[in-house]
């Protein structure tokens, strides 16, 4: 009966596609998943239960194959040349053919060198393969085992269905019967296991390739706190954030971005606590996009973000990880890109920017003066040297009688106007610290150093600027440095200039007006419908709990309401605990007294 | 509000700060007719049910009314702004500049929707709020009790006189009527409503008792801006900063910002609705020309206060006999409620 | 989109609005601060009516950060003398021979010539109301003698001899010596009706040190007359304003006396209009600390001290009433703002008054003070 079927199955036509399961349910990013596919056959068609994430794919994302939309012929060795043609001879593809112990059978391995873990090849597809004659035999004798409803990757081609079964050491092996979904996988680090006679493949994902170790990144350290930062796997972001988060409802979702560079990116969200609308409008988004390459998450930033023309950043990003789980947990998305460990958060208000996770870490009265410092810090960065500006030129009766007549003493000497004097200086130090950057790590601090110290004293000797705009400058630079999120800061002191000039030509009502501008064009701003100004500007008194100061932990009881979150509650009451204060510990050393 | 106390004190003496109280009780009135009316055309605005209560005609005219009543006060805000600066802080900057950026930057905000409106405003609100209460409480250092006496002025028509004027101060606070159709919870409005005008008239009367209190009655009958001089007068403990004039003035400018972005959003609400435009942002552009002419037009300060004084009383009697006159033909004429058209909007 | 493209264009107009100009930026060293400024009368011929001297401080002379080096003081302001007919036309005389152009945002103190503040300052200060600049906080003082003395007095202790006048004002009114008058209070005094303007006095002790001497009394405008740093004490005891610690001779007996040092506590007025007569009734409340008792007395004993109290509160009364009598009929200033208190608190009687000055010489006032020994100093005998 078995020789019957697989008669009626290898007498069929060469290319012609044996009919395809669903595409295969998707498993819980483990290292080794299998990709997920284009169906070229078939539109969405919808996920089986049990909370496994199929989502179809759109045709317009992932889809780089430009031949190989047929499926596999019956005979190995046409295969193995389609597959030559379609890498072109690449100098890592690798082939490895052999026979199949007990059915001498020929077959193949294929896969690119450098994405497979040749030891884990050898042992669990090879070595079974080629000496367990015995039990091939005895597999190929059963009839292949059904499926399980939601089943990942069942094979349907009976022979394979029972390698599958029962010698093929592997997590996750699945069948492939068309060109571009083998070639996808080979693509991704998964070996293809062809076999003469039959019109699929299997593809085994045994990957090893070199990666960073996990390590704190530079840009975002802390004082205190965890030191997991997000490195370039995908795969190993996502078990990062499965090992803070531990909850089911953590939804991760995959989907291929990038016609050539078919990247992965991930969707991750709570699922109970995300608001759903606020997730279909960014897997919208991200389905919507058609681009030749994703190499950052900054590409999608770009294209997904609401205002495109503000300097405003709308989507937060961070290399974290306890910073995104933060942010899971408050209800909004984290997006994952293959190829970089930095990952999008949104959405994102503006308060986020002055905000670090050491905020939560330390107790509630440090974290509240600190964050005050960088609230200030913002401030003074933004409007110090305008209003400095402002004050020289147009408002001097604003300054004590006696530090005016000397300060007029120390600017005596210098030929400009205070607003070019202040344009110099800061586009000095915006090139110094743009230059600091592709310094050499051993040379860059003392240089900058040095460089500052001697650049404003020479200046200042010369006369091109005043000793106290020097100072005022300095600390403004200084000031753009404590704000933690390094694109909020770049937009400020983008927009710092601006403010300059209106305090230059109309002292502080210009400054008053171009203020104004700004907090319209901020409240006019949308990070995927949140309000840019929450909490600030609708107002919740909850949410204010955790703006400009932070109140204990212990309070918080309620997730920011700015999310219209589906489970608004953190923790249903507050959970201070009030140990037992009196151990009786205290007086003289010796046996405690007993307890009355 | 810069100039108000003095005008206020010039009719009703000592009893300024009464006037201003009794002033806000037509606002008050107006206010609780109106909400009554938008409750019984929910989802319109004035200029929609005009026409219905008062006859087509009739209603037309009166949005008209509304209309220019709304233009003026916006020209004449600016202008008065324009004036101070000009004088006090920026004096060599001629006062069309002054003028035209701020209408510009006004003309730039006015064109985003209701909630950028409602989330700037949030901002500005206590930044405006603190520093005047503040300022005013400072200055109490240098104030007698006695200039505050007595309390009821001397003359009771004096009194009434500046009430009315006072009433002036409140008019542009009905700009909220057109914002009573887009309300998310309209049973709220009433009270809201009311929450308003109760701020306002605290810092009105806190202003007025200030000056008052500081300067003595003579005095701040010569002064053109009273609240102004308020702030040449007070000192900040520890003088760090000397004179803060133009500080004040900075935020003096966030406010004037404020009221002149509503009345500016009314007007086109106003406009847009008249003449079943599209949306308001439309013609916010080619308001600023017009805008600007009407506010050049008084050629010298006291021209502009004989002005504002006319046009407010034009726009207390719209605003205020408006909505109460309304509701009361609405009732007689059985207008609204569940009788008429279900909402469109 | 319609929508973005105005928006453009109301951007871009702003902006070109920035490029057009400063209109008004004029830095802080290309201005000329003026420091202080005098008035005087004018004898110099025809059509002169002022002389006003201003004091302008020279840029950079004044250190920062006090490090002394070697520069002269006289070397930190320039003292500049213009006769002129009028207020304003001082000011573009002065214009003309300055550089840059005057600013007197920093300006920190008027002083007026006695004599010129005897014709009357009603114009000037006319003059000054007008000006957007001006500081109301500008302290006011009258000279005796000439004012151009005042401002070019370079006094050792300070480097900028305006502040060394304003701190000099400054802690005598924080010290209770001198009530506080700046020229927004003068201003203020002047413009009501029920009450007159003090202005205290400088006097030049020698020709680098300016002292307090007493406060001007002025009617209106013009001053009518002085008053003694005693009678100024007194003055500010009525107001209830004394902190200052003034020293009384109590005579409890003939061979033995005390001194005590006395601050005010507060003072109530008592006003009624009895058949067109304002009476006033004066309460004041005193404190007052031990500061010396002759041999032979006990400070600790209850008797001795009410004997202190009694003594100390008849001197504070009588030199309260007698320095009443002087505004009354010396002067007719009534400098105790009792008038405003009228006004405000007997409306119809304030009505009633035609004129206030002549009222206020034919009121009545009784003083009752009350002087509580709190304090006996370190000793306790």
């Amino acid at each position: 009966m078995w020789k019957v079927l697989k008669m009626l199955l290898f007498g069929g036509a060469p290319n012609e596609a044996p009919p395809r399961p669903d595409p295969p349910a998707r498993t819980r990013a483990e290292r080794n998943a299998p990709v997920p596919r284009p169906s070229i056959n078939q539109d969405g068609a919808n996920d089986s239960g049990n909370g496994s994430d199929v989502r179809k794919v759109t045709p317009a994302i992932g889809r780089g194959r430009q031949n190989g939309g047929g499926g596999l012929s019956t005979d190995l060795g046409e295969n193995l040349e389609a597959l030559q043609k379609i890498f072109g001879n690449s100098a890592d593809l690798v082939f490895r053919t052999f026979t199949i112990d007990g059915l001498n059978l020929r077959a193949a391995l294929v896969y690119l060198d450098g994405l497979v873990e040749n030891p884990g090849v050898n042992d669990f597809l090879l070595r079974p393969l080629m000496q367990r004659g015995n039990q091939i035999r005895l597999a190929v004798e059963q009839s292949p085992a059904p499926g399980y409803p939601g089943e990942a990757g069942a094979a349907r081609h009976p022979l394979l269905r029972n390698l599958q079964q029962f010698l093929v050491i592997n997590t996750a092996v699945t069948e492939r019967a068309v060109f571009s979904d083998l070639v996808d996988e080979i693509i991704s680090g998964s070996t293809a296991l062809l076999i003469d006679t039959v019109p699929a493949a299997l593809s085994v994902p045994q990957r090893g390739y070199e990666e960073r170790g996990v390590q704190e990144p530079p840009t975002e350290a802390l004082v205190r706190g965890p030191r997991d930062g997000f490195v370039e796997s995908v795969r190993i972001n996502m078990s990062l954030l499965r090992r803070k988060l531990r909850d089911p409802s953590l939804r991760l979702e995959m989907f291929r971005v990038g016609r050539r560079t078919n990247t992965d990116v991930v969707i991750c969200y709570v699922e109970d606590v995300a608001n759903p609308k606020i997730v279909d409008e960014i897997r919208t988004r991200i389905k919507g996009i058609d681009i030749d390459g994703v190499l950052e998450s900054g590409y999608l930033e770009q294209i997904i973000e609401d205002h495109h023309f503000s300097p405003f950043p709308q989507i937060q990003n961070t290399e974290r990880a306890d910073r995104a789980v933060a942010n899971l947990l408050e209800g909004r998305v984290v997006i994952l890109v293959d190829g970089t460990p930095v990952c999008l958060i949104l959405p994102s208000v503006f308060s986020q920017f002055y905000q670090v996770p050491e905020d939560y870490y330390e107790r509630f009265l440090i974290a509240t003066m600190v964050r005050g410092i960088r609230v200030i810090a913002l401030f003074f960065s933004l409007t110090f040297t305008s209003l400095y500006v402002a004050l020289i030129s147009f408002h001097s009766e604003m300054l004590p009688t006696k530090f005016a007549v000397a300060v007029a003493g120390g600017r005596a000497g210098v030929p400009f106007p205070s607003v070019a004097e202040a344009f110099f200086m800061e586009l000095t130090m915006e090139i110094l610290r743009e230059a600091a950057l592709r310094l050499p790590k051993a040379i860059g601090p003392t240089v900058s150093i040095v460089g500052a110290l001697v650049i404003g004293e020479a200046a200042v000797r010369a006369g091109i600027v005043s000793p106290l705009m020097v100072i005022v400058v300095a600390l403004t630079s200084i000031g753009s440095f404590a704000v933690p999120s390094y694109s909020a800061a770049i937009a400020l002191r983008i927009v710092k200039f601006p403010i300059i000039l209106a305090a230059g030509t109309f002292g502080i009502y210009g400054v008053m007006l171009a203020v104004i501008g700004l907090v319209v064009h901020l409240a006019s701003l949308k990070s995927v419908g949140i309000p840019y100004l929450t909490p600030f500007a609708p107002a919740r008194s909850t949410d204010a709990k955790d703006t400009l100061f932070r109140v204990p932990l212990w309070s918080m009881n309620r997730r920011p309401a700015l999310l219209r979150t589906g489970d608004p509650t953190r923790m249903p009451h507050t959970t201070k605990v009030l140990g037992d204060e009196n151990l009786g510990l205290e007086g003289e050393s010796g046996p405690g007294k007993p307890e009355r | 509000m810069l100039a108000l106390p003095r005008l206020i004190v010039e009719q009703a003496g000592t009893g300024g700060p009464l006037a201003t109280l009794l002033g806000a009780i037509p606002v008050t009135l107006a206010w609780l007719a109106a909400t009554k009316l938008s409750r019984w055309f929910p989802g319109r605005s004035p200029v929609e049910y005009a026409p219905k209560v008062l006859t087509r005609p009739v209603g037309w005219l009166y949005s008209g009314a509304l209309l220019v009543m709304k233009i003026l006060i916006t020209a004449l805000a600016v202008r008065e702004f324009g004036a101070v600066v000009r004088t006090a802080v920026l004096p060599s900057t001629p006062v069309e500049v002054t003028i035209i950026l701020l209408l510009l930057t006004t003309a730039y905000f006015v064109r985003y929707d209701q909630q950028v409106f409602a989330r700037v405003f949030e901002i500005f609100f206590p930044i405006m709020l603190a520093p005047l209460t503040t300022i005013c409480l400072l200055a109490l250092k240098n104030a007698h009790a006695y200039y505050l006496f007595p309390l009821l002025g001397t003359s009771g028509l004096g009194l009434l006189r500046g009430a009315v004027l006072a009433t002036t101060g409140y008019v542009a606070y009905m700009v909220a009527l057109f914002l009573l159709p887009s309300l998310n919870r309209p049973e709220k409005a009433v009270k809201a409503g009311l929450v308003g005008i109760g701020l306002s008239t605290f810092v009105y009367m806190l202003a007025v008792s200030a000056t008052l209190a500081v300067f003595g009655l003579e005095e701040t009958k010569l002064l053109v801006w009273p609240t102004f001089e308020l702030i040449k007068n007070t000192t900040v403990p520890g003088f760090i900063l000397e004179r803060l004039e133009p500080a004040f003035l900075g935020i003096w400018v966030a406010a004037v910002f404020t009221t002149v972005a509503a009345t500016y959003y009314a007007t086109l609400l106003n406009i847009a609705q008249m003449f079943k435009l599209r949306d308001h942002k439309v013609m916010a552009i080619p308001l600023v020309p017009i805008l600007y002419i009407i506010a050049m037009a008084p050629p010298d300060v006291h021209t502009l206060y004989q002005a504002g004084i006319t046009w407010g009383l034009f726009g207390v009697t719209m605003n205020v006999g408006g909505p109460v006159f309304m509701t009361g033909i609405a009732r007689l004429r059985r207008k609204g409620a569940t009788r008429s058209a279900a909402p469109t909007q | 989109m319609p929508h973005r493209r105005s928006r453009r264009v109301a951007l871009l107009l702003t902006l070109i609005l920035f490029l057009t100009g400063c209109w008004d930026r004029r830095e802080l060293e290309e201005r000329s601060n003026v420091l202080v400024a005098g008035v005087d009368v004018c004898d110099e011929g025809e059509g002169c009516e002022m002389v006003v001297t201003r004091q302008i401080a020279i840029p950079g002379q004044i250190p920062l950060g006090g490090e002394r080096s070697g520069t002269r003081q006289a070397d930190t302001v320039v003292v500049m003398r213009t006769p002129a007919a009028n207020a304003a036309d001082s000011l573009a005389r002065a214009q003309a021979d300055l550089n840059w152009k005057i600013h007197i945002g920093h300006n920190r103190m008027i002083v007026l010539s006695e004599a010129f503040a005897r014709r009357g300052v009603a114009q000037y200060f006319d003059y000054l109301r007008r000006l957007p600049e001006l500081r109301r906080l500008l302290w006011l003082a009258v000279a005796e003698g000439r004012a151009e003395d005042v401002l070019k007095a370079r006094p050792a202790l300070e480097d900028v001899p305006a502040l060394y006048l304003a701190s000099m004002l400054d802690d005598a009114i924080k010290g209770g010596r001198l009530p506080q008058v700046n020229v927004g209070d003068f201003m203020i005094k002047t413009s009501n009706r029920g009450e007159e303007a003090v202005v205290p006095i400088l006097r030049m002790a020698g020709p680098d040190q300016p002292e307090l001497a007493g406060l001007a009394v002025f009617c209106g405008s013009r001053m009518v007359g002085k008053l003694t740093p005693e009678e100024t004490a007194t003055f500010q005891e009525l107001q209830g304003r004394r902190k200052g610690g003034e020293q009384l001779e109590v005579t409890l007996s003939p061979k033995q006396n005390a001194t005590v040092s006395v601050y005010g506590r507060g003072a109530v007025y008592r006003l009624q209009w009895v058949q067109g007569q304002v009476r006033v009734q004066i309460a004041l409340e005193l404190e007052s600390e031990l500061i010396r008792l002759s041999p032979g007395q006990t400070g600790s004993d209850l008797r001795t001290l009410e004997l202190i109290e009694r003594g100390a509160a008849k001197m504070v009364e009588e030199r309260g009433a007698a320095l009443i009598r002087k505004l009354q009929h010396e002067f007719g200033a009534d400098i105790l703002s009792v008038g405003e208190r009228v006004r405000a608190y007997l409306p119809g009687a304030w009505a009633a008054i035609p004129d206030w000055p002549a009222a206020f010489a034919g009121a009545k006032f009784s003083i009752d003070a009350q002087v509580s020994v709190r304090r006996t100093g370190m000793s306790m005998d």
